[in-house]
């Protein structure tokens, strides 16, 4: 919070946020492309109460689902990076 | 004057709870109308008009109302829409025209194949909100060439940013605008040629006024009508059909349902059966791939 300016305060900010969207490309990488690589034999597992083929549901309601978690999560936490590094937004 | 702008606008983000709770009511209660009206017999034609007039109004009234010369608040609203109004505006445009028209079809002619629109349109916004969105107001840029030209420097970078934007909005566009001249030509009964540039002429009214401000507010309104409109039906319908009012837990067994008829139509010998990309005219796609 302190040093908002200072070199090293910048590059850990930076270093930090990097770190992050790398984490989230990886996870929206997987539930956007590669779990749906495998929907024929993820549809031989049927979800027992909601009777939904399992890679049916990936795409039908699970990565979606994912996807806004991820959404909520990623805000929280570059918020929380700006606000240890001083470059929140005042509000 | 600054002081008195800015407790008056504090003010209206403060009473935008009531105000669109307000709307909302109204909404319902103009749906009631409708349908009474209905009951007592008047004709559908009239009823469309009714319900084309009520909706233009509404949006021309908050196109007016948020009606600004000021560049922060034409381009991104002041910067200081509630991020939970955010969220209703951007989720009325992922459900909008070029959605409820083209998705469903899409869905129904592809089956499982179709769902790429949705992943695609809901991946999207992570992919925006991870890469562009920590980063646009902290530039203080008002478009994405915008804050790609501060980033890298230079005019070069801003004019890829321009391609893609174009090319992506132009087939969004393309979806959206056939949508709203089909809808057009459906409630005020006229050629669709002529449909198109009418429901161009409204977007425009509601939009250049207010720009940004007044597409967020009207989005607002539009995804409390959408979110009605949506759930209403769906609901209706899994109650009746499985007699629980959350389609999204009955969504597995009208799947499973729908295979086994499909599956007994290809036995019947009423269907052929396709599994390529290119399906021909008179066979069935299967719903869901094996």
């Amino acid at each position: 919070m302190a040093q908002a300016d200072s070199k090293a305060n910048e590059e850990e900010h930076w270093s930090k946020t990097t770190r992050l969207m790398l984490m989230h490309l990886g996870v929206w990488l997987f539930f956007g492309y590669i779990i749906h690589f495998f929907v024929v034999p993820l549809n031989k597992i049927i979800i027992p109460i909601l009777g939904f083929p399992l890679g049916f549901y990936m795409a039908a309601q699970g990565s979606l689902i994912v996807f806004v978690v991820m959404l909520f999560m990623f805000a929280r936490q570059q918020e929380k990076i700006d606000r240890d590094h001083g470059y929140a937004e005042e509000d | 004057m600054a002081t008195q702008t800015a407790s008056s606008s504090s003010d209206f983000i403060k009473n935008l709870g009531k105000m669109y709770g307000a709307y909302t009511g109204g909404f319902v209660g103009f749906i009631v109308l409708l349908a009474i009206l209905e009951q007592i017999g008047v004709p559908n034609k009239i009823l469309g008009y009714l319900f084309v007039f009520f909706t233009l109004a509404v949006y021309a009234v908050i196109g007016v109302m948020t009606r600004t010369a000021q560049v922060s608040e034409y381009y991104v609203a002041g910067r200081r829409v509630p991020a939970f109004y955010n969220g209703m505006a951007t989720g009325a445009d992922w459900m909008s025209a070029a959605s409820f028209v083209g998705m469903a079809g899409s869905l129904f002619l592809l089956g499982y194949d179709g769902l790429a629109w949705v992943l695609g349109w809901t991946g999207g916004f992570v992919l925006v909100s991870i890469l562009i969105g920590p980063y646009l107001r902290k530039f203080g840029a008002y478009t994405v060439p915008d804050f790609l030209s501060f980033r890298y420097g230079g005019n070069f970078a801003r004019f890829l940013g321009v391609i893609v934007l174009v090319c992506c909005s132009f087939t969004y566009v393309t979806a959206q605008i056939y949508g709203t001249g089909i809808i057009a030509s459906r409630f005020l009964g006229m050629k669709f040629e002529i449909a198109v540039f009418a429901g161009l002429v409204g977007i425009l009214l509601c939009a250049m006024l207010g720009g940004m401000r007044a597409v967020t507010w009207t989005q607002i309104a539009q995804y409390i009508v959408l979110i009605i409109a949506y759930l209403t039906p769906i609901v209706i319908l899994s109650t009746k059909k499985y007699g629980i009012p959350i389609p999204e837990l009955t969504y597995g067994q009208a799947i499973l349902e729908i295979t086994a008829r499909e599956q007994q139509l290809v036995k019947d010998g009423l269907a052929v059966l396709c599994t390529q990309q290119a399906c021909p005219a008179g066979t069935l796609r299967p719903m869901k791939p094996p």
